[in-house]
């Protein structure tokens, strides 16, 4: 079940129906307030978010949704704002669309963000430990120290990328695959906001005991520093 | 002699050299005139006149006649001697005789009670105009006056053409596009004509500013409209051709070609026009353009290998700006995206990177065909290569604004090879602190 905020309702009923068309069943909502209501109510497996709502914009439904669910996100941005799609990311979306969008690139981008969560369910069930970090991949859990730490799925597969491959530099194409279930597109910065956004969240860098090291223009590489 | 500046100063001087020269010309008439006069004194030419003023006046009337002579003819002495030889003041009796006193014949002249005297006129100083007749020699004394009625001229010439020339200055930024140039206050608070010149000029400016604010107010605004009806209109053609048989599939696909077009110059236009917004507040963060560019450069080679096309590093150098990471990404990758779309047939885009003075120095260069010499100032102006399918044609004029918000500059010049090259500047960290950003955002 797909839930689409969208305060254009002509719209949301037109993708309502092109979605079917598609095998995806979706619900709608016009407002921050009806997604929440709903997300109370009903089993969503995914919301297709736009950025802008009338009352509480995008970005706050987002912070709000969260707080309580790890449903992937996708969001709906303004084309021409680069900053809003990096925002986006950065509060915890997963993968990102520019309006006006094209229906087939949404469905596809919906088809990516299953086939990861399918992916991650059949993946392994046991708990990865490096140093400090400890992740279960069946509760999408990480600790740091100890200390249990937020992520959002996208983030979640990133770093268990890079984990699982440590010491190996992962490319930026790679990681995008692994993390958004689609290819690399041409500037496309979405990996880079997620890589920012786990450097942010578990305090990796130089000093500490993990450190995402960037490999100009080619990927990422997770390092220990471990005694 | 071409410039306003030389034309001036230099009618300025001729006016004067000929006024001087006329001067000249005129005192030596005069004064040559005079020394003729002069000459043809003779002492007869007197004796009437002392006659009558004796015999009407008597030695008081001569004595006040020949008071009166001395002030007409300076350089002439006239004396009196009566019967006895006495003189009629007791004078010592000198200077030169007058030409005309042939044979020493001396006119008498007698008075009432019978008394006469010998009148001698003599001459004491001479009257030939020489050297000494003037303070300084003449030549010395005209070079005088031309050298410095000739700096005078400058600085007068100076003053009437530099507010002409700040003016021009003004001007030329707004040609080059930069329409927030204000002229100097200097120039504004003069209260001449020239004053009044650049206030006219700088009202021009705004009403202009103005003019094409609301030219791209209207874009921005209709572009947004559109957002909505090209999202719907996008998804009715998609859930048509979901419905719709094999036949009509073709008509689909153009549909939805067109309307993808659209969607791509909306996109541009709005990101354009965001960044023309007054006084946009523009992220200030350190930015290490070195990882920047390589990057790009990494990003844009998806699409450029996709057109068969590489792109190579050239020279880099370590290069941190002060500014916003997105506008300066944007900067540079819209160059670049120009440079593949135009690099010839398995061409080769190179990029260079280095520091000048206190600005770094990007210069992406294609193998294309360039670009009609006219018109290479042209290409960063809205839509100047919107012919292509690839976007609005906007690309290198949102380059350009978002290189103009760091305090940089950009700039295009065919190669001599064949070819574009764009050459983007951005002042290093600590020179963008002073201008740049600041002063565009408080214009």
């Amino acid at each position: 079940m797909i839930l689409v905020v969208d305060d254009d309702v002509e719209l949301t009923q037109m993708l309502q129906r092109f979605l079917a068309g598609e095998g995806l069943s979706a619900i709608q909502a016009g407002t921050g307030g009806e997604a929440l209501r709903l997300l109370a109510q009903r089993a969503v497996d995914l919301i297709v978010l736009d950025v802008m709502l009338p009352g509480i914009d995008g970005f706050e439904v987002l912070r709000q949704v969260r707080e309580r669910y790890d449903t992937p996100i996708l969001m709906l941005t303004a084309r021409g704002d680069d900053t809003d799609r990096i925002l986006g990311l950065e509060s915890g979306a997963d993968d990102y669309l520019s309006k006006p969008f094209n229906p087939r690139e949404l469905v596809a981008r919906i088809g990516a963000i299953f086939r990861r969560m399918e992916r991650r369910e059949a993946a392994s069930r046991l708990p990865i430990q490096l140093g400090p970090l400890t992740m279960d991949p069946t509760r999408l859990g990480v600790l740091m120290n100890g200390e249990p730490i937020r992520l959002t799925t996208a983030e979640f597969m990133v770093l268990e990328a890079l984990v699982s491959a440590a010491g190996k530099m992962q490319t930026r194409a790679r990681l995008t695959e692994v993390a958004l279930g689609r290819p690399l597109e041409a500037y496309d910065r979405s990996i880079d906001t997620h890589v920012s956004n786990l450097r942010r969240k578990l305090r990796l860098g130089p000093d500490a005991l993990l450190e995402i090291r960037s490999i100009r223009g080619a990927g990422y590489l997770l390092t220990a520093h471990l005694s | 002699m071409t410039s306003l500046f030389g034309r001036l100063w230099l009618s300025y001087l001729v006016v004067i050299a000929l006024t001087l020269g006329a001067a000249a010309a005129i005192g030596f008439g005069v004064a040559v005139n005079r020394a003729r006069s002069v000459n043809e004194l003779t002492p007869i030419s007197f004796a009437r006149p002392a006659q009558m003023a004796l015999a009407t006046g008597g030695t008081d009337g001569l004595l006040r006649w020949l008071v009166e002579q001395r002030h007409r003819h300076p350089e002439l002495q006239l004396y009196f001697v009566d019967q006895s030889g006495r003189e009629l003041m007791s004078r010592q009796i000198g200077g030169r005789e007058l030409p005309g006193t042939n044979g020493g014949v001396e006119p008498v002249v007698t008075a009432r009670n019978g008394s006469s005297y010998r009148m001698i006129v003599r001459r004491t100083q001479n009257f030939a105009i020489t050297v000494g007749d003037f303070l300084l020699a003449p030549e010395v004394l005209i070079g005088i006056v031309l050298a410095i009625s000739g700096v005078g001229c400058a600085v007068l010439a100076r003053f009437l053409t530099r507010p002409i020339e700040q003016l021009r200055t003004g001007v030329r930024t707004i040609a080059a596009g930069d329409i927030r140039t204000r002229l100097a206050p200097a120039l504004l608070r003069r209260r001449d004509e020239l004053g009044s010149l650049a206030r006219d000029f700088g009202r021009m400016i705004e009403s202009l500013e103005a003019m094409i604010a609301s030219k791209e107010e209207l874009l921005r605004d209709v572009s947004h409209e559109l957002r909505s009806p090209l999202t719907r209109l996008r998804l009715a053609a998609s859930l048509a051709k979901q419905e719709a048989n094999a036949a009509s599939e073709s008509e689909f696909e153009t549909i939805e070609r067109e309307v993808e077009r659209i969607d791509r110059m909306v996109g541009e236009i709005l990101r354009y026009s965001r960044l023309s917004e007054h006084g946009p507040p523009i992220g200030s963060q350190a930015v290490d353009l070195t990882e920047l560019l390589e990057e790009v450069v990494a990003d844009a080679h998806i699409e450029a290998s996709e057109a068969r096309k590489s792109i190579q590093i050239v020279s880099s150098c370590r290069a941190e700006v002060q500014g916003d990471v997105v506008l300066l990404r944007s900067a540079i990758e819209n160059v670049l995206r120009n440079a593949i779309r135009f690099a010839s047939k398995n061409g080769r885009i190179e990029l260079r990177m280095g520091s000048v003075g206190g600005l770094i120095r990007i210069e992406v260069d294609d193998d294309g065909p360039g670009i009609a010499d006219q018109d290479v100032g042209k290409i960063f102006m809205p839509f100047f290569r919107g012919e292509a399918s690839n976007g609005a044609g906007l690309g290198l004029a949102i380059a350009r604004r978002a290189v103009l918000l760091h305090g940089g500059d950009i700039r295009a010049a065919n190669r001599p090879g064949g070819g574009l090259s764009v050459q983007i500047e951005v002042p290093l960290a600590s020179a963008h602190e002073a201008g740049g950003v600041g002063s565009l955002a408080g214009a």
